[in-house]
């Protein structure tokens, strides 16, 4: 029970079930919370959990040591609620490919500090939708194409909204 | 790490109250620290939780699928789909069709 992440997801690679428990156990629960930050469906961010742990039953083995565990575990969540939303939305085309990779640790470290000052009240005079599409593109580091898919809105709106978005907090700051 | 968001903030996130800024912070915050993590564990309840991990369990025990499958669900086509998958036929129309 006390063993570290990176010590279960080495044994979930060797087909350890009970691993895979632990690590859902101390894992699911924020990540299911900041997955509902970003999608209003519970049944969709139920899923998305899901095939996270699943993606990590079948994917332990690729988890690099060095690597922290809790980010690669939210880059796969927010990967996988994507791929969620995307389904649910009319499905194109076949080539549609996932951005792979995405790193959020260092953005949320520079984003710590937009809490405190001038920043944090000019984001949080925001309209919600505006909101939405800067978490999405700033915090989350999606490209304007899956913003829109998660958002349920076209790529051209998200790349307005997200200019209208730069510049009201330009305004704010400026004032 | 010398600062830690109160059990009220981390329950005022949980439930959707708290403005964006500090959201993000608590974010930030929890996804690199373990004991707020583990304060955050139960917040979603245990009931939705225990369910969503039967549902886990279900996939995780079911017989892989094949490498068409897995490559079909990686580009994102639907699950119900994908059993069926053959080559496609030619076609008059872009995409893919039942």
């Amino acid at each position: 029970v006390d063993s570290s992440d990176t010590d279960l997801l080495s044994a979930i690679a060797d087909g350890d079930r009970n691993a895979l428990r632990i690590l859902y156990e101390r894992h699911a629960g924020w990540l299911l919370l900041r997955l509902s930050r970003r999608c209003g469906d519970p049944d969709v961010v139920n899923e998305a959990v899901q095939d996270t742990f699943v993606a990590v039953w079948r994917r332990a083995a690729s988890f690099r040591a060095e690597g922290e565990p809790a980010a690669w575990l939210w880059g796969i969540a927010l990967r996988r609620l994507l791929d969620r939303m995307r389904r649910r939305s009319r499905w194109e085309s076949v080539a549609e490919w996932i951005q792979p990779g995405v790193v959020v640790s260092a953005e949320d470290e520079v984003m710590v500090g937009v809490e405190h000052g001038d920043a944090g009240a000019a984001l949080d005079r925001l309209s919600p939708e505006l909101k939405a599409v800067v978490q999405a593109m700033v915090l989350d580091g999606l490209t304007a194409r899956e913003t829109a898919s998660l958002l349920g809105i076209p790529a051209g709106t998200v790349k307005t909204r997200m200019m209208r978005a730069r510049r009201l907090m330009l305004e704010d700051l400026a004032t | 790490m010398t600062w830690h968001p109160s059990a009220d903030a981390i329950s005022a996130y949980a439930i959707n109250r708290l403005p964006s800024s500090q959201a993000w912070s608590i974010e930030a915050h929890v996804a690199g620290c373990d004991p707020c993590r583990r304060a955050a564990a139960d917040l979603p309840g245990a009931a939705r939780l225990e369910a969503i991990w039967e549902a886990t369990l279900e996939q995780v025990d079911a017989p892989r699928r094949s490498v068409v499958e897995m490559a079909l669900g990686a580009v994102g086509v639907p699950e119900h789909l994908r059993g069926s998958w053959r080559p496609p036929r030619r076609s008059r129309f872009p995409g893919w069709r039942r």
